[in-house]
Formats: C-alpha cells, structure tokens, sequence
C-alpha cells in the first residue's frame, strides 16, 4: 500500500501514461469472478523504460490489453500525456501471434503505414531501414514461417517502430527465446529505445532482463496485480550484469519478487 | 493484391536434393504400366467380343481422341463440344465465386447477417443442383446468355449458355464456396485481429488485410469443391432435355446412336477435364499459400 501510494504522489508533469485505480475482472465459465487487476496505480513518465515483473495470470498482459485499447476496465481511469492517443501514438507487441503469416516481413514491417495511407514508395523505404536497424535486411521477402523465433521478434520490433510510436508496450516478446538470442535482442531494444525517444512499458518473467533494460522496475503482487515494489535502476549502460552494483539491484529485486503477499 | 509469387528468400538457397525416383517406383508404375496393361486388356477382350458398337477397341476410341477436330453426327466435334461444357461452367462458376466469397465474408463478419441467412443456406445447400434444372427451364426456358443482352444470335460459342445451365451451375458452385469462406472467415484469429487494429487498421481494412487473406486457403478449397460440383452438374445436365450441345448431350447423342466409340471417347475427356480442373485448383493452392498451415 505504500508504495502505491509513493506512486501516486509522484503525479508529474511528465508522465506519458498515468493508470489510477484500474480494476478489472473475468467472468470464468464455471460463472465464479476472476480478480486480474485491483485497483491498480502506475505511472511511466515521458522516454522512460519501464518494466513490469510479475508471476504468471496476475494481470499483465490485462494491463496491456487496456492500455492498447483492447479491453476495457471495469473501474478507474487510464491517461495518456497530452497530445498523444491510443490510434496513433501506441504501439504494442504481443505475447503471441506477432506478425501476419500471409505477409512477407517487408509487407508485415509496411503494415502499419498502409493503414495510415503512406505511399508504397515511402513505405517501402522506412520499413527497409528499419529491417535494417534490426538487422534482416537480407528477409525482407521472407514469410514469418521460414524465420526463427529471435528474427520473428526483431520483425515484431521494426513492425510496431514503423508508426514512429511514442509509446512501446511489450508484452514478454523475448520470452521464448535462448539465452544468446535473448541477450542480443535486449541490447538491440535498448539501442532502438536510446536513438527514437519512446516510451517503453515492457513485460517479462525474468529478474535479470529487467534489471538489464530499466530505467524503472515495478513488481507486481500475484493475482489480482498491484504494484508492491518500485525499484529505480540507476546503473550506466550499457550495463555490466556481473557489476556489484548489477547484482545488488537484481537481489532487491529478487526479494520483493518472492515475498510478495499472496 | 497478394504477390505470394514475387519471393526469393536471400541467404540459403542451395537447391536441395531431389527426391529418390527409384525409391518411387510405385508411383511411377502407376502412372504407365498399370493403364497400359488395362488397356492392352481392353484391345485384346475387345477383338475377342467382336461388337464394336458395344465394346469398341482401343484403336477405335484412340482414333476419335486424335482426331478432336471431326465433326459427330452434325453436333460439332469433340473439342467444340468440350469448350461448350467448360464455357458454361466458367460462367457459372465464375459468378457463384464472386456472389459466394462476398456473402462468406459478410456474413462470418456481420452476425446479424448470419444469423438471418443461415438457415436459408441449411435447406437449400443439401439440394441436388439437378433438381433446380425443371425449375430452371420452366423459369428460363432455353433463353441464352447473349439473348439475355438483347441478341438474338451471336454466332459465338455463347449461344449455347442457356441460363438455365448457368443457373444450376450457380447453385452447384455457390453453397461450397459458401459455406467454406464462412468457416474461413469463422476461422480467423481474434489476435491477427488485435494486432491489425494495434496497427491503426479500420473495419473495413480489416476485412480487406485480415478476413480476406486469413481465409483465403478456405476459399480456394470451396473453389476446388465448387469447380468439381459444376463439372459433375454440367456433365449431368447436359444428358437431360433441354440441351443442346456440350460433352454430356455428345455422349448421350452417340449412346443413342450405338457409336460406343464416341461415348467412351467422350468419358476419357470428361475425366481427364475434371482431373486437370481439380489438380490446377491444388496448384494454386500450394502456389499463393505458401504460409498454409505454418502459422505460428
Ligand atoms: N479473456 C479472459 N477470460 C477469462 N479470464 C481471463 C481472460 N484473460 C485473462 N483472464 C484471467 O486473468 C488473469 C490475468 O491474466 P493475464 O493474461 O493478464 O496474465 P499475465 O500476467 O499476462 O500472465 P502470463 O505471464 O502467464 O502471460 C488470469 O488469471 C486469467 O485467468
Ligand atoms: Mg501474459
């Protein structure tokens, strides 16, 4: 409760979204009600990289849901800054289902822009540097089906940039990746993050990816979610995970992780 | 729209081994010694009978087949003939794919659509094309397409598309390619969904990016179904009154006749067309759906 309440008070100018009291439950098949969310208070502010860490069905994937507008809650409130909207300023990876299988990846990258109405020229252009920045360049005619789990998240990644999203939200995108493919792709992120600006709200099981990427850690409680530890990460980057400093973090971390109240 | 075809994958493209010929006699067999023993059979049992009017030898029907160009009894040859079934049938099948891809992906997007139509679609699906033929004819009587338009006579090969015809092959076309768009459409995933709305797309671009090409493979397997129902119906109908030419009314014509030759000449088409159609579905099926069963 208190450091929900640290939250709150930490209203600034600068947030880029605000969630305030959201709740949300399911209605299961057997009729009995599923808490995902309850009361829920968090803040990212403007450029920040923000990781949500918490066990799994408490409520993560819930929150992006809301905050991309794909849900909606049954109490409190959700903001955005000023100037920025669900349509065009938010982008979102998904847990699962991350590219259209019909599409070549250049096709899936240009996506986004077509629905804006961009010229196939403009489009194609952008979406091959972007295919470039993350390195498949050499795929662009490719379908999702011939690529591996690690160049499927990198097309993911360019698919959402594509719109110029001053919001990422990214739901566990690396998770079923190999440690190697992992460790690449965390640094690709956090690259992409430091050149564009955005903000990104990212959502993972693993401890050490979030202490490898955040400006900010929140860990959730089990079902229904709530925000019971807020770690801010104060490491230079690119960061060390063998440093004191690194480890220090990932233990404090840790520990709220596994005595969070049930 | 869908340039499935315009793809080269950069990086691996060694040419992988070709598969073991030898290893697949069977299939090769198959394909020669297994028709050329029937039909040496044939030949031989033939000249044994003796009765070509009822049992013609191979050499017989080989030399209708090679020659599909002479004229039978008046009614045209044996490819004139052909091209009058297939006309018909792109008509018809034609037609009921456009009317029968729309209605699919409206009513798998609008529920009140579906909900409104779908027993409609229940009672009349499980009804023999055929059996719309009397009804047809009484409706159309022998009407032609050109008539349709206000010429009498065209002197093309579309005064033989009575509308009767096209109307029975509509119906044989229409309720597979119905009904298979409706569970492609059905099919779709809510999260390819999601993530097109995520991407800023509207209803309709939905519908165009997402509904459409997620059941594309569903459509082309109605195609395929559709197109082997028009070929079964017109063939069918065309042995009927009320015809007046086509492969079907030329095998009936030379049956009457005792010219057995032509029948079976005429069979051998009939199969080898509904095989060519079926397979030619099949390739473009494996051909623009490369990504088929390989989501992920
Ligand atoms: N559509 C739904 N219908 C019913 N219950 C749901 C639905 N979506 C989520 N839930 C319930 O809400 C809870 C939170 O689900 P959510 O998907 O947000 O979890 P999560 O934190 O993302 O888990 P994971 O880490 O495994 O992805 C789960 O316990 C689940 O049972
Ligand atoms: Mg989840």
């Amino acid at each position: 409760m208190e450091t929900q309440n640290a939250d709150s008070s930490r209203l600034a100018e600068d947030f880029a979204i605000a969630v305030r009291g959201v709740s949300k439950s399911f209605r299961s098949q057997s009729g009995s009600g599923v808490y995902a969310l309850d009361r829920l208070d968090l803040t990212v502010r403007k450029g920040e990289f923000v990781v949500l860490i918490g066990s799994t069905g408490c409520g993560k994937t819930t929150l992006l849901n809301i905050l991309g507008g794909l849900e909606g809650q049954d109490r409190g409130d959700v903001r955005f800054a000023a100037g920025l909207n669900r349509e065009d300023s938010v982008a979102y990876v998904f847990q699962h289902y991350t590219l259209f299988p019909w599409r070549t990846l250049l096709r899936n990258v240009t996506f986004g822009l077509e629905m804006r109405g961009v010229g196939r020229l403009q489009r194609n252009h952008k979406a091959k540097k972007l295919l470039r920045d993350v390195g498949l360049s050499d795929f662009e005619n490719a379908y999702p089906h011939e690529l591996s789990g690690g160049m499927r998240q990198r097309a993911a990644i360019a698919q959402a940039l594509a719109r110029e999203p001053k919001i990422l939200l990214m739901d566990e995108p690396f998770g079923a990746l190999d440690d190697a493919t992992r460790k690449d792709l965390q640094q690709l992120l956090v690259g992409l993050w430091q050149d564009s600006g955005t903000t990104v709200l990212f959502v993972t099981h693993s401890i050490d990816e979030a202490v490898i990427m955040a400006d900010r850690i929140l860990v959730f409680s089990e079902r229904p979610g709530r925000v019971i530890k807020d770690v801010t990460v104060d490491l230079p980057r690119p960061r060390d995970s063998l440093s004191s400093a690194f480890t220090d973090t990932f233990v404090e971390v840790r520990q709220a992780f596994y005595s969070r109240a049930g | 729209m869908f340039r499935f075809w315009k793809r080269h994958v950069n990086g691996s493209t060694q040419k992988l081994p070709k598969t073991d010929h030898a290893r697949n006699w069977p299939k090769l067999l198959g394909w020669t010694a297994v028709p050329a023993v029937l039909l040496i059979a044939w030949q031989v049992m033939a000249n044994a009978v003796n009765q070509p009017w009822l049992f013609p030898p191979v050499s017989e029907v080989f030399g209708r087949l090679v020659h599909p160009l002479r004229d039978h009894f008046g009614l045209g040859s044996l490819l004139d003939n052909t091209l009058i079934s297939l006309i018909r049938v792109a008509i018809g099948f034609t037609l009921a794919a456009c009317a029968g891809v729309t209605l699919g992906l409206l009513m798998g997007c609008v529920r009140a659509l579906r909900g409104l139509l779908e027993p409609l679609v229940e009672i009349l699906r499980p009804l023999c094309p055929i059996a719309w033929l009397p009804f047809a004819i009484a409706v159309f009587k022998l009407k032609t397409v050109p008539q349709l338009f206000g010429v009498t006579f065209s002197h093309t090969i579309l005064d033989h598309v009575q509308l009767g015809m096209v109307f029975i092959l509509f119906f044989g076309a229409f309720f597979p390619i119905l009904t298979n768009t409706l569970d492609g459409v059905s099919g779709v995933r809510r999260n390819y969904l999601s993530l097109a709305r995520m991407l800023g797309a509207g209803r309709f671009q939905c519908f165009v990016h997402v509904y459409l090409p997620a059941s594309l493979p569903m459509i082309l397997t109605g195609f395929r179904q559709g197109i082997g129902t028009c070929w079964f119906v017109i063939i069918a109908a065309e042995m009927l009154p009320g015809s007046d030419g086509g492969i079907g009314y030329l095998l009936m014509y030379a049956a009457d006749l005792c010219a057995m030759d032509v029948v079976i000449a005429a069979m051998i088409i009939i199969g080898g067309i509904g095989a060519l159609l079926n397979s030619a579905m099949h390739c473009a099926m494996r051909r623009f759906i490369r990504w088929h069963g390989k989501e992920f």
